[in-house]
């Protein structure tokens, strides 16, 4: 897995010990070429001094003036210096007093162009040649001669060259000293400040990524226990407070989903426990002396009983994981939601009679709505279920199938409600039952509203529930309008 | 002893109600907080087996109407909320024993004679008056060694008068902590049993004495 510190630890230090190695480089080059240069312009001055001062005398011989410290072999500054003179035949003419016989490398410039060469300067002596073609000048007047200094003349000659060679030499030992000195300190620089600089980087990394230490400590103490608690962004930089607040949006939704499965599990736990319990006590009853053949089909019709609303409450609670895990796979097709109906009231005509029930329904207009028919037909059946299984003995039911502006209005209502106004809004959550219900013997697990809201929205349309005086209780559903291309309308 | 039996699935109620009434307790019903209160309010209840999600009231309303009641009965909570929270909240808010469904009828029945043993202040399931030893686990009475053979009826009210051992009984207390609520009784019916109990137990010491206009005391050694 990808660690920041390690990468950045990592990358930083080498980053930067790149980049200073590029910088020490370029400034040992740059130094190097500017004391290169300024040691071949002070050869290439003290050559054209010296080859100023070279003049033929009447008797053909060249006369050099040199002050004693160029005759000893050091330049005006006191470093080693050599010169030689030649004829452009190449003829040793004249030599410092110091290469006591020694030649220097002879070279060939043209006029006005020097060149330059490395030469040994006897033993290991490593140094630098610059050698200048020059004419010669006539001597001056002797008034005109400056200071004491020392000539030089060269034998006579028979026949004067048109020009001379002059090379001026000086060791370069110092100078690449200076540069090897320069090299090793800029080395050393450079890998100081890139351990700092590492340094540096691990102890800002320790001090940035600290406050993500202290809200993962924080995070890891949150359990399932403890919910209601949040990760507090005290002290955090502002760049990590997003994340604290989008990960404390996150626990507050944790906490009311973990609520409302908590509330979920102890409803189903109820629901189930309590005819388990039912069932068991009947049985254990039954079992516990001898009775009469009468007694045991009492207990068989009551164990039955129970197995019947325990069959039709988990098959509820399927129905309703099935449609939460959108696992309800039905195709969706034109449906006549009229005859739909018809065909549930016939159903239940049975149980309407039973009970002595009037049905206001009159002529269903025609009406399609675009759905699974499974899906339709359970809405329905829970729906006009749920009419029949409160509707007071001789009261009526309902039924109203209308379009409307929003698509189709299904209205179903029963007389009988004992529904408070104010738990209107509770009957579509599941395993809420009016006390009614609750008192209907068990018969209702409080699922089926529940079930026809999550139909209706997974089909794109509505549910409503309605209570008013008189004991009318409505339930309106508005299926969507199909509008041709696959999509519900409005 | 008298039970309420506040149950709304109807088919648990009636089973709870036929065994207890098969032990020889008397044993009243309530689908509903409601109903449970009034058979609480008119008094005689021993030990009251409450179920918490009621319709009309709750089993939590039932048990603080009940903590504002001059004579409390015990109480023995049975639901099916298992959590610790539940049982924790159950206990604090009265209830003096908490069972969940499912449950095992002995179980149940257990716990209910603990109640009841408590409700009296008695501390072990056999219960010492004069020569006579009654096993309330067993339901079984014994003079020395010789097991006395009684009907549910009779051990019901020596039990009763055995737990009220040295207190004058009235035939009202009688009848309403050994008979179910609105059974029709003839005026000297309990005189009745009472009587066949005396010759049962072989009294003729006046271990259980008639006071006249008042009713019965069981009382060893007067």
């Amino acid at each position: 897995m990808r660690s920041i510190r390690i990468e950045l630890m990592l990358w930083c230090p080498a980053v930067i010990a790149v980049l200073l190695a590029l910088l020490g480089a370029g400034l040992y080059i740059t130094l190097r070429g500017m004391l290169n240069s300024e040691f071949n312009t002070s050869l290439a001055t003290e050559a054209s001094i010296l080859a100023a001062t070279v003049e033929r005398t009447p008797d053909s011989r060249l006369q050099l003036e040199s002050d004693a410290a160029r005759q000893r072999g050091r330049s005006a500054v006191g470093i080693p210096q050599y010169f030689q003179i030649w004829t452009d035949h190449g003829k040793t003419l004249l030599r410092a007093v110091p290469l006591a016989g020694h030649d220097l490398k002879l070279l060939r410039p043209a006029m006005r162009h020097p060149v330059i060469s490395t030469v040994n300067l006897g033993g290991r002596v490593a140094g630098r040649e610059l050698a200048l073609r020059f004419r010669l000048s006539d001597a001056a007047p002797p008034g005109q001669r400056v200071g004491h200094r020392q000539t030089l003349h060269t034998p006579a000659l028979a026949a004067a060259p048109a020009t001379y060679i002059l090379a001026v030499a000086r060791p370069t030992d110092q100078l690449d000293d200076a540069l090897t000195g320069l090299g090793w300190s800029l080395v050393v620089a450079c890998s100081l400040a890139t351990v700092i600089s590492a340094l540096l980087i691990a102890w800002l990394l320790d001090r940035g990524l600290r406050p993500i230490a202290t809200i993962a400590e924080q995070i890891s103490c949150i359990g399932s226990t403890r919910l209601s608690e949040r990760v507090s962004a005290h002290k955090a930089p502002r760049e990590l407070l997003p994340i604290v607040d989008r990960l404390n949006s996150l626990l507050a939704r944790v906490e009311e989903d973990v609520a409302r499965e908590k509330a979920l599990t102890a409803d189903m736990a109820h629901e189930l426990r309590t005819p388990l319990a039912g069932l068991r006590t009947a049985v254990e009853v039954a079992l516990s002396r001898p009775r009469p053949a009468e007694q045991y089909q009492h207990t068989l019709r009551q164990t039955l009983a129970i197995g019947r609303q325990m069959q039709n409450l988990v098959e509820n609670l399927l129905t309703l994981a099935r449609l939460d895990t959108d696992s309800y796979q039905s195709a969706g097709q034109m449906c006549r939601l009229d005859l739909m109906i018809e065909d549930q009231l016939e159903a239940l005509a049975d149980r309407l009679r039973t009970g002595n029930v009037t049905l206001e329904k009159g002529a269903l207009e025609a009406a399609t709505v675009f759905a699974a028919p499974e899906l339709i037909a359970l809405v329905l059946r829970n729906v006009l279920d749920n009419a029949i299984s409160y509707v007071n003995v001789c009261g009526s039911i309902r039924v109203l199938l209308r379009p409307s502006d929003a698509g189709t209005l299904l209205e179903v209502a029963n007389t009988g409600s004992m529904v408070d106004r104010s738990d209107v809004t509770h009957v579509f959550e599941r395993f809420w039952r009016g006390d009614t219900a609750r008192s209907n013997h068990g018969h209702h697990s409080g699922l089926g509203l529940s079930i026809v809201h999550n139909v209706m929205r997974r089909i794109g349309g509505t549910a409503l529930a309605q209570s008013s005086r008189g004991g009318w209780f409505t339930i309106t559903l508005t299926f969507p309008e199909y509008r041709g291309d696959g999509v519900h309308g409005a | 002893m008298r039970i309420l039996v506040v149950e709304d699935f109807k088919s648990l109620q009636e089973s709870i109600a036929q065994v207890l009434r098969e032990q020889g307790y008397a044993v009243d019903t309530a689908g509903d907080g409601r109903l449970a209160l009034w058979h609480l309010q008119g008094g005689g209840i021993d030990v009251v087996i409450l179920d918490l999600m009621l319709p009309g009231m709750s089993g939590w309303e039932v048990l603080k109407a009940m903590a504002r009641m001059k004579s409390r009965p015990a109480v023995l909570v049975l639901t099916a909320r298992d959590t610790v929270e539940d049982r924790v909240k159950g206990l604090d808010a009265g209830a003096d024993d908490y069972l969940t469904k499912p449950f095992a009828l002995e179980e149940l029945l257990a716990r209910v004679r603990v109640l009841t043993r408590r409700r009296y202040n008695v501390a072990g399931p056999r219960l010492h008056v004069g020569p006579l030893t009654i096993d309330a686990n067993a339901r079984r009475v014994f003079r020395g060694s010789a097991e006395i053979e009684l009907s549910a009826r009779e051990y019901a009210i020596l039990e009763y008068l055995a737990l009220r051992r040295g207190h004058i009984v009235s035939r009202e207390d009688i009848r309403q902590h050994v008979y179910c609520d609105g059974a029709a009784l003839e005026s000297n019916v309990i005189d009745v049993y009472v009587g066949m109990l005396r010759k049962k137990i072989g009294d003729n010491t006046d271990l259980l004495q008639t006071r006249r206009g008042q009713g019965y005391i069981l009382a060893p050694g007067q």
